[in-house]
This record gives C-alpha cells, structure tokens and sequence, in this order.
C-alpha cells in the first residue's frame, strides 16, 4: 500500500515501517521525517476548524508532540499510522475549540491563503468547475466535510477513517455516502446560481 | 451529470492542498523533545547496566566485588545515588505535558517536558535558544498563574539555570507546582540581586496542556 505524503511525496508501507520502528526509538531525524511528511495534510485539517493559520500550526506540533510521548502505544494492528495521527489531532482540535477558541468565521480554502500559486490541474475553465465544488463543500456541515477530508484528502480508508473517529468502517461508508449525495445537491445548486 | 467517482475526483483536486513546510523552529522543537526522550532512555539504560554490571561483578569475584563496592562506596557513591536517584525518578514518573515555548513573531523556541514524579514535578528544558548571559545574571523557569501581569505576579519559580559555553541549555528542574493551576511557563533572565521575585519579561513562554493519561 502507498500512502500519500506532503510535497507529493509517496512513501510506501515497508519505509513508513521503518521510519516509525526509528520513532520508536526516539530518532529525530525519524521524527523531523514523519513531521514534514504529515504536515501539510494535518495543517489544512486543523486550519479548516481553527479561526488561525498560527492556531492550526500549535495544533499541529501539540499532535506531534503528543505522538512522541505515545508512540510506544501504537500498533499496527489499527488502519495505520496517519489514522493514528489523525486521531490524535482531532482530539488536539476539540481541546482548542473547548478553550474558548473562537471559530472560524469561513472555510478554509488553501487556495486563498498563502502564496496562493495553482497547480497546473486548476487552468481556466477547470478553475471555475473547482470553485464550484469548494464552494459546495464550503456549505456541508463539519460532519460532513471531516470525513470527505479524511478519505479524499488524508487518503484514509474507511477503516482509518473509523480509527481516527471512533466510529466503525460500515458507518463511515454510510456517512461518506450520505455526505456525498449532499455535496452533489449543493454542487449542482451552485451550478445553477451561476 | 457528474458521477460519483468524477465528483469525488474533483473534490480531491479542489481540496488538494499546496505542499507545505512545517515551521523551523516547531521542526526544531519536536527534534529537541526527541532527543531529550532518547537522553532519558539512555540514562536509564546506563543506570541499568552499571547494576549489572556491578551484580556480575559479585557473583564472579567476591574478593574483587567487596574492593571494588568499597571503592565505589568511597569514591562513586555520591554518583551512583545520583544516578539512581534521577532513573528511579524518570522510570517512575509519568509525563504530564509537553509544551514548546516561543516568542510570537521570533524564531526561538524550547522544548519542554513535565514529568510527574512522586516527589512533584520534574521539568526537562531543551534548547540552544537562549543566549548567554553577561555575568551576574541567570534565567529562571516559572509555572505561571492566571492574572500575572508585571508588578502583580502570579507565578512559582521550577529553578534557575544557565546556557552552557556552546549555549545549550539542557537541565532538568524540579519543583512542587500543580500545572493545573499555573498552566502556563515562562522563562526569564534575571539578575542576582537577592530579590526572589521576577525581574525581566518572559524571554521565552508557552501554555500547558495537560495531558489525558
């Protein structure tokens, strides 16, 4: 199985072994690895439910601090170690919002924050197709759109899904299902204003 | 119409989020931590070894185990106790937090661990961020309380210390301090004036979270 990394970057399941035998032992570099490899899929997670940019940056350390300390307790009995991490980071989330965090006041659209540079993929009249489906995303509820984000975006499977959620795979599937038919009917719904 | 598989296909390129880098200085905290928990697995498993080391040592050669447990007793036992003093600590503790402390809009930061031990908590600072100070002044680690304000603190000093020559400060702290109700740390640098209370703004500070264990 090949798992989706940051930058593009693909790790097959053998290597992600071996980097996290190397966690294990507290290797940093195995560690600085893991980060750069997760980070960018963590940060649009925490920073679609986070009011800041610096909020789902904290968020993401926390997550990867809390993995350092409980990385003794993974197995890989479970979907795999992005489930793991995931979950880890959703609690991470629901303690910030419990304290008081204010919440965003928009979603989240990563192509409008940063440098804002596009990839080849979002050309003319493509762009606009894909303004459309943010935008219907946009109108899903959190429910809906974290566990689109899980499988699309974080590329867990259904199980991971149900790892990282406490849920179980036949119920995300159900739940995916659902969030999808929701998504069409706010997408051709946008399409129709426009 | 779209279906299902074309519209899960452009909701992946529509969510496809530009590579990222993770900060430096969070790159830097999380190798900080790292390192600090490798140095803690070895100082347990030198600890460890030197009693195996020493019960070898008596099954093999009674007459060598008694000369050499009495040169230990005279000229090692401070050490030893010290060293078994601080794995016996380590191993029964329990990590409580983690917290990266930083200075919005500057580029230091410091790892730091609590470690609940029977005797309170033990504090674990790695960082090479904080410079070396001119002589007369140290930092000082505080666990800071709501309200702390300048003029009207609300925080208990974890101890003092200072940078080594190559500017890395890697101590560990105890103090008798609830992070529940100073849930925040701060470091600042402080003369030697005999005032025990803080002097100088927080150079370095971080909010606590507890964690569930």
């Amino acid at each position: 199985m090949r798992q989706r990394g940051g930058q593009g970057e693909e790790m097959d399941d053998v290597a992600l072994r071996r980097v996290v035998q190397r966690a294990v032992q507290a290797d940093p570099d195995a560690w600085e690895h893991l980060y750069r490899r997760s980070y960018t899929r963590l940060f649009v997670y925490a920073r679609r439910r986070l009011p800041t940019a610096t909020a789902a940056d904290d968020a993401v350390a926390e997550t990867m601090l809390r993995a350092l300390d409980r990385i003794s307790t993974f197995t890989w009995r479970g979907a795999g170690f992005d489930s793991w991490l995931y979950g880890i980071l959703r609690n991470v989330v629901f303690e910030l919002l419990r304290q008081n965090m204010p919440t965003k006041s928009a979603v989240f659209d990563p192509e409008h924050e940063g440098d804002g540079a596009t990839g080849p993929l979002e050309a003319l009249v493509k762009r606009d197709q894909l303004a459309e489906v943010r935008a219907a995303f946009g109108q899903l509820s959190s429910d809906d759109q974290e566990i689109l984000e899980m499988r699309v975006v974080a590329g867990l499977s259904a199980a991971g899904v149900a790892e990282a959620t406490g849920s179980t795979a036949g119920a995300v599937r159900m739940a995916q299902s659902r969030a999808l038919h929701r998504l069409r009917v706010h997408y051709e719904a946008v399409q129709g204003d426009n | 119409m779209t279906t299902d598989d074309e519209l899960l296909e452009l909701l992946t390129t529509a969510l496809d989020p530009e590579p990222r880098e993770p900060p430096a200085q969070l790159i830097s905290a999380l190798r900080d931590a790292a390192t600090a928990d490798l140095a803690a697995q070895r100082k347990v498993e030198f600890a460890d070894a030197s009693t195996v080391r020493r019960s070898r040592m008596r099954r093999s050669a009674p007459f060598v185990a008694v000369a050499a447990t009495a040169a230990a007793f005279l000229l090692g036992g401070a050490l030893q106790n010290q060293i078994d003093s601080k794995r016996n600590l380590l191993a029964d503790g329990v990590v409580e937090f983690r917290t990266v402390l930083s200075i919005p809009g500057r580029k230091s930061t410091a790892a730091v661990t609590g470690i609940r031990t029977g005797i309170g908590r033990v504090v674990q600072l790695r960082t090479d961020a904080l410079p070396i100070l001119p002589k007369g002044q140290f930092y000082e680690l505080w666990f800071v309380g709501p309200g702390d304000i300048p003029g009207s603190p609300n925080r208990i000093s974890a101890g003092t210390f200072h940078p080594d020559e190559d500017g890395r400060s890697d101590v560990d702290l105890t103090a008798a301090v609830n992070p529940a109700l100073y849930p925040r740390i701060g470091i600042t640098a402080e003369p030697k004036d005999g005032d025990p209370s803080p002097r100088g703004p927080d150079v370095l500070q971080g909010a606590i979270t507890i964690q569930n264990r």
